[in-house]
């Protein structure tokens, strides 16, 4: 690979490739603010300026400029380099590039620094940006000055509705142009550009539209400054307080890597963002996806109910397990869940198989919906391929054969992970049923003609593995304790199948992946991830 | 209404297309030629008409419009004055100009005399800075201005109609 040097290290690249992506890839920060990995070169904010010597042989291109001098107090005439932007400049064999080492860079970083500060209102306190904000890092890394401008900034339109999911604060604006061009080259809906020019410069609708794609939050998520805000989370949180958890997104099989913003102090999660992920979502979520977080705080089943009526959770337990005692193994249905995890989904196999005996097994999941040629599956479960993957003996059958052969009658005990209903309209068949046992952590369709509910975790409180429409296993990870009396599923199901009389041991993660996968390798990782903190 | 050229101007739309590499590289001359069909301003009738001509989305003609001081997102009176507030002028009494200018026609700047005859801007330098002060209407430069001379422009737009 050919290489250059930025400030005396040797950075390989591709030929084609700018010097901030080349620097990118090798872990190093040009700071930039318009620049965005998956978007088109604008090269407008001029923050990501560096110095580059001329070709051996060929004179550096200088300019004419007046600089103040304070021991003369006046301005004195004075040569410098023509700095050139890297997010835009191909980077070539042997070039030599001056970045953090140039004083000359160090000082036009400085005044684009205050330049873009100039007409800022700088209202930090009550922006959702603050605390991940490039205009205050930088600020502190590049200017560290006071602003010198004494007139009135130019004022703005302030708090612009963009749609519903979005409002706009053109004083905080640095004119960027990534929302723009996230919308025409990665939403593929031109919805949003400049009117005006210089100070004026505002971003706009198109006339008589609303920014309602299905990648709104995204579009706010690549504005580097809080001129874009979520209406979601408009003051909800002071960022510095949340942790994140590298999780997968639950919202279809796309199985978009996000993070997870938690709050450890109240145990909440507040918001759902990308991590990047080349092979899977790129940079990128949708809508539903980022928006589905909430769901962990929504419509939960957190205490133990039999007939109804909630109950302390081993007397539940007891209780459910009780049904279960005398069950035909043949009239016994069990039904996996496209939205657990492969661990959940494999202690359910393993009841189902070495303890109850049955092999009547089928497969439950959240209805299909819309899709798109960007992320977005009609699959809106993100494990069904995880759950056919563990069927090693016989696919799983549908849910609305286990419909069906319940309004037969073939069936007299299920025992389901999850409560939700693949096919809305086959609710009804479970009315009849005369011992329907759901682990579940929803209070889905299907809660209402269950005979006992037992509290089972969100995949937010659970660590977890996930097997996307392409076959990529992924691991989520656990964002806050689980809630109320819930319990992860696997223990959950380790549980139930003890108070049925047999001796399911699993207590800890790691029991369940030696048992799915019993190679000395997946032991040694997962006890190394047991001492890291990360719960059992 | 939805907007709509007539078959003259549309023939004067294929040329110019006919003159660029793509369609977008036209935006401009086209909006000049749908905002002369339309009494001299860019509706929004008039910027689908061009998105949906040009496959552009109605945002990036709309920022194109913005951009552009000389098209006009209002309709604009019967004349256009600009005055040039840049250095050059500034130095040589643009402002005593447009505010003489303000207070003969009856309107601050930007706005369009209830008449509907003359519509009052100011520009950035208008590349005359050797002749300052300088004022454009419609198409024609007025230079070295002195206030008589203004007065005499203005009345000519108020009372005839025509510089
Ligand atoms: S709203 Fe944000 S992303 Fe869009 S142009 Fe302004 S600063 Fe850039
Ligand atoms: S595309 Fe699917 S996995 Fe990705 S963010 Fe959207 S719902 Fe989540
Ligand atoms: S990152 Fe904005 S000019 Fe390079
Ligand atoms: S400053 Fe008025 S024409 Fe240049």
């Amino acid at each position: 690979m050919p290489t250059f040097k930025l400030d005396e290290r040797e950075i390989p690249f591709e030929k084609g490739e700018t010097i901030i992506q080349a620097a990118h890839r090798a872990g190093i920060d040009i700071p930039h603010y318009c620049w965005h990995p998956g978007l088109s070169v604008a090269a407008n904010c001029r923050m990501c300026l560096v110095e580059i010597e001329p070709p051996p042989g060929r004179p550096a291109m200088m300019l004419d400029v007046l600089e103040w001098d304070a021991d003369a107090q006046d301005y004195v005439p004075q040569k410098k380099p023509k700095l050139q932007p890297a997010c835009q400049f191909q980077a070539g064999e042997g070039m030599v590039v001056h970045s953090e080492g140039s004083k000359n860079v160090k000082e036009a970083r400085r005044a684009v620094q205050e330049m873009l500060l100039l007409n800022h209102p700088v209202d930090c306190p009550i922006c959702d940006q603050a605390g991940e904000c490039r205009l205050q890092d930088y600020w502190l890394e590049h200017q560290g000055s006071k602003k010198r401008m004494k007139d009135e900034p130019v004022h703005k339109p302030k708090a612009v509705v963009f749609g519903p999911t979005i409002v706009y604060d053109a004083e905080r604006c640095i004119v960027c142009t990534r929302c723009i061009r996230f919308c025409d080259e990665v939403a593929g809906d031109s919805v949003l550009d400049l009117r005006e020019r210089g100070n004026l410069n505002e971003v706009v609708l198109a006339p008589g539209r609303e920014l309602d794609h299905d990648y709104t939050l995204m579009t706010e998520y690549v504005c580097p400054v809080g001129a874009l805000t979520a209406v979601d989370f408009r003051f909800k949180a002071r960022v510095w307080f949340l942790r994140s958890a590298r999780t997968v997104c639950v919202g279809c099989a796309t199985g978009c890597n996000a993070f997870l913003d938690f709050d450890p102090r109240d145990q909440k999660v507040y918001r759902h963002r990308p991590r990047e992920n080349p092979d899977v979502n790129k940079y990128w979520m949708c809508d539903e996806g980022m928006l589905s977080y909430s769901r962990v705080h929504e419509n939960r089943v957190l205490r133990a109910e039999i007939d109804g009526q909630t109950i302390e959770f081993e007397r539940g337990l007891k209780k459910a397990a009780k049904l279960f005692k005398s069950a035909d193994p043949d009239r016994t249905a069990i039904v996996l869940s496209a939205q657990h995890s492969n661990e959940d989904n494999f202690a359910m196999l393993v009841l189902a198989r070495d303890y109850i005996g049955s092999g009547n097994v089928f497969v439950n999941g959240r209805p299909g919906g819309d899709s798109d040629e960007i992320l977005r599956d009609a699959d809106k479960n993100p494990n069904a391929r995880g759950v056919v993957g563990l069927c090693t003996s016989a696919p799983p059958a549908p849910f609305k054969e286990l419909a069906t052969a319940l309004a037969a009658g073939k069936f007299t005990h299920v025992l389901a992970l999850g409560s939700d209903a693949s096919d809305p309209d086959e609710v009804a068949a479970f009315e009849d049923c005369e011992n329907l046992v759901l682990l579940t952590s929803h209070r889905g369709p299907l809660a209402a003609h269950a005979d006992a509910l037992l509290p089972a975790c969100t995949w937010a409180e659970a660590d977890g593995t996930f097997v996307n429409r392409t076959g990529i296993a992924q691991e989520s990870e656990r964002a806050i304790f689980p809630h109320g009396d819930s319990l992860p599923a696997w223990k959950l199901i380790a549980a139930f199948g003890r108070a049925l009389g047999h001796s399911f041991g699993w207590t800890k993660l790691r029991h369940v992946r030696a048992a799915m996968a019993p190679d000395p390798g997946a032991e040694v990782a997962a006890d190394a991830e047991a001492q890291s903190g990360a719960p059992a | 209404m939805a907007f709509a050229l007539s078959a003259e101007r549309e023939n004067e739309l294929d040329q110019i297309l006919s003159r660029y590499p793509n369609k977008m590289a036209a935006c401009i001359p086209v909006l000049h030629l749908c905002q002369d069909a339309n009494e001299g301003w860019v509706s929004a009738d008039v910027i689908a008409f061009v998105a949906g001509r040009l496959e552009l989305s109605t945002a990036q003609v709309k920022g194109v419009v913005t951009f552009y001081t000389l098209f006009n997102e209002e309709k604009p009176g019967k004349h256009q004055v600009w005055v040039c507030r840049t250095l050059s002028c500034a130095l040589r009494g643009s402002e005593d100009i447009l505010r003489h200018c303000e207070k003969k026609l009856g309107v601050k700047q930007g706005e369009t005399t209830r008449d509907g005859k003359v519509t009052l801007r100011t520009a950035e330098c208008l590349a005359s800075c050797g002749t300052a002060p300088m004022m454009q209407v419609d198409k024609k430069y007025y230079e070295n201005l002195s206030m008589t001379e203004v007065d005499r422009i203005l009345d000519r737009l108020l009372y005839d109609g025509d510089a």
